[in-house]
């Protein structure tokens, strides 16, 4: 397993009455791309705002880079960000903004600029002033000063937002370039889900403030998958007669009522006339596969 | 702490304040030195009738400064509010504390430093140009401006807790730019309406353009104290509450 650059602990954010983060547990490992998914005041943003700082937990705690407390926000020096929209000098160029903030951070290698301008495709908008900028480029600018500093982590708060299809299909080559080559972690948030899912290979689901599910792209592919769901009350029983009857083991139980078949060599008729031929009592079969979206509404709406 | 210093010059000199602020510095000294009489922006306040040099009247004038250093404190301070990239910073440069203190510091600093400066460039363009006969001794002319100083920096440090609160550049620019005029409208209705001694003995006497006069002019070191603890006290005051709000302030 590798190393655990961010762990938080119910994180809870109240506003007054209004719980915006409630309990949120969450790991992110060396070397993941995690995508957060949840709907529009989900509580994605707040979490990644208490995270870089922008506001203080009301209650719970985090862990970066192994650090807890005062020593975690030193740690924020590891971190590259762009949370809600990119802010810049409207009356200085591009360039001139990353300088700003390269001197800030004490970068004193002058080519670093030009090398992620062109990273964010520009290279040749370097000189123009950022209240030209269409909203792509200032997307694109803010994913820059994210990436200026060779950052260990990287959290994008919605950075597709506003950017053309070929884009955003370049921006996710970065990101997998980023992640591949040099070991970046990246956290990004989206509610625009097949985006994401091209992306990430790590996924926590939220919604109304809490973190309804965490999973891994293998084990999100899982539950898309199509299969077949049988739902027994004798699991037990039903796994014999699959495994020893039907020779079946791309299956996998659930729960104690539900298995998921993902052979298809077998129809359903089929494999419901064999466990009621052995005796086992089956309340439901049916087919299933469903596509990220309908798998993030039965989540929200178990929720 | 030295990178924001240097990151923040760096987008000063960017600015068209900056260059303003030189500008309009060197017309106002240009024109006093060449017509031999002390100009400004003055509010109509009356200035004690002694009989100083012109680089010292001068430097009673020096109430301009407070219009003019607020271009160098929007750009170190205010515009970070008002374009919304003091988050870029706190989020992964430096802590909220170490950004309250860099900038405070910086702006303070800088003020403190083209207040002086400005000054001695009056004083030695005046001597060059006007002579001996129109300067003072150059004692006379620090000791007018250093004691100008304290209470000119407590202003600033009441509008840097400005800037800290108010977060919206038009909001601080209208505040800062109608308060002297408020101020003394207040002062003078109570001057006529209320008490006319409270007004004297407070609001009038530390009004800030008759009091850097005072303070430029007259060897009132009771005066001189006062508003040197006035300016110490605001100083004090306003980083400590300043600090305080900015620490819980939430990014919207």
């Amino acid at each position: 397993m590798s190393n655990i650059v961010l762990r938080t602990n119910k994180l809870t954010k109240r506003y007054k009455k209004n719980t915006a983060l409630h309990a949120a547990d969450m790991t992110i490992y060396e070397g993941d791309i995690y995508g957060i998914i949840g709907r529009n005041g989900a509580g994605k943003t707040t979490l990644m705002k208490i995270i870089t700082g922008l506001t203080n937990a009301t209650d719970g705690e985090f862990e970066l880079f192994s650090k807890t407390g005062f020593a975690a926000e030193k740690e924020r020096k590891r971190i590259g960000c762009l949370i809600e929209n990119p802010a810049f000098f409207g009356n200085m160029t591009a360039y001139e903004n990353l300088k700003y903030y390269a001197i800030q951070k004490g970068i004193t290698n002058a080519g670093k600029i030009d090398e992620v301008l062109e990273l964010v495709q520009l290279k040749d908008a370097r000189d123009k002033k950022f209240k030209s900028f269409s909203l792509g480029m200032k997307q694109r600018l803010g994913i820059a000063l994210a990436l200026l500093d060779n950052p260990d982590l990287v959290i994008l708060d919605e950075p597709i937002n506003g950017l053309d299809p070929i884009g955003i299909s370049q921006l996710r080559d970065t990101f997998h370039m980023l992640n591949k080559e040099q070991g970046l972690t990246l956290m990004i948030s989206s509610h625009i889900l097949s985006e994401l899912y091209a992306v990430a290979n790590r996924f926590v689901f939220v919604d109304k403030g809490h973190v309804i599910k965490e999973l891994t792209k293998e084990e999100l592919d899982l539950e898309c998958q199509r299969c077949i769901v049988i739902r027994t009350e004798d699991v037990q029983k039903a796994v014999v007669i699959l495994e020893n009857q039907l020779d079946l083991t791309d299956f996998k139980v659930v729960n104690e009522k539900e298995i998921r078949i993902y052979a298809d060599t077998i129809p359903s008729a089929g494999i419901n006339k064999c466990m009621v031929d052995a005796g086992v009592s089956v309340s439901e079969i049916f087919e299933s596969g469903i596509t990220l979206e309908d798998y993030f509404k039965s989540l929200v709406e178990e929720a | 702490m030295l990178n924001m210093w240097k990151a923040d010059l760096y987008r000063m000199v960017k600015g068209k304040g900056f260059w303003l602020f030189w500008l309009l510095t060197l017309i106002t000294f240009a024109i006093s030195i060449g017509t031999k009489s002390p100009g400004g922006i003055s509010l109509g306040a009356g200035l004690p009738d002694t009989d100083v040099k012109l680089d010292v009247a001068m430097a009673a004038k020096n109430y301009t400064f407070y219009f003019l250093c607020l271009l160098p404190v929007f750009s170190i301070v205010v515009a970070d509010f008002g374009e919304k990239t003091w988050k870029n910073t706190i989020s992964s440069v430096i802590s909220r504390k170490s950004y309250f203190i860099s900038k405070c510091s910086l702006a303070l600093g800088y003020v403190a430093l083209v207040y002086v400066i400005a000054n001695i460039g009056f004083y030695v363009g005046n001597r060059l140009v006007n002579g001996e006969e129109y300067a003072s001794t150059t004692g006379t002319f620090l000791k007018a401006v250093f004691r100008q100083l304290p209470l000119f920096l407590g202003v600033y440090a009441v509008l840097l807790l400005l800037a800290f609160v108010v977060k919206k550049a038009a909001a601080f620019n209208a505040i800062v730019l109608i308060f002297p005029f408020i101020y003394t409208a207040v002062a003078l209705t109570v001057y006529e309406t209320v008490s006319k001694s409270f007004a004297e003995k407070y609001l009038l006497k530390y009004e800030l353009e008759s009091s850097l006069g005072k303070l430029a002019v007259l060897q009132d070191n009771l005066y001189f104290r006062n508003c040197t603890i006035l300016g110490c006290g605001c100083i004090v005051v306003s980083l400590i509450l300043g600090y305080r709000i900015f620490i819980g302030t939430e990014v919207e």
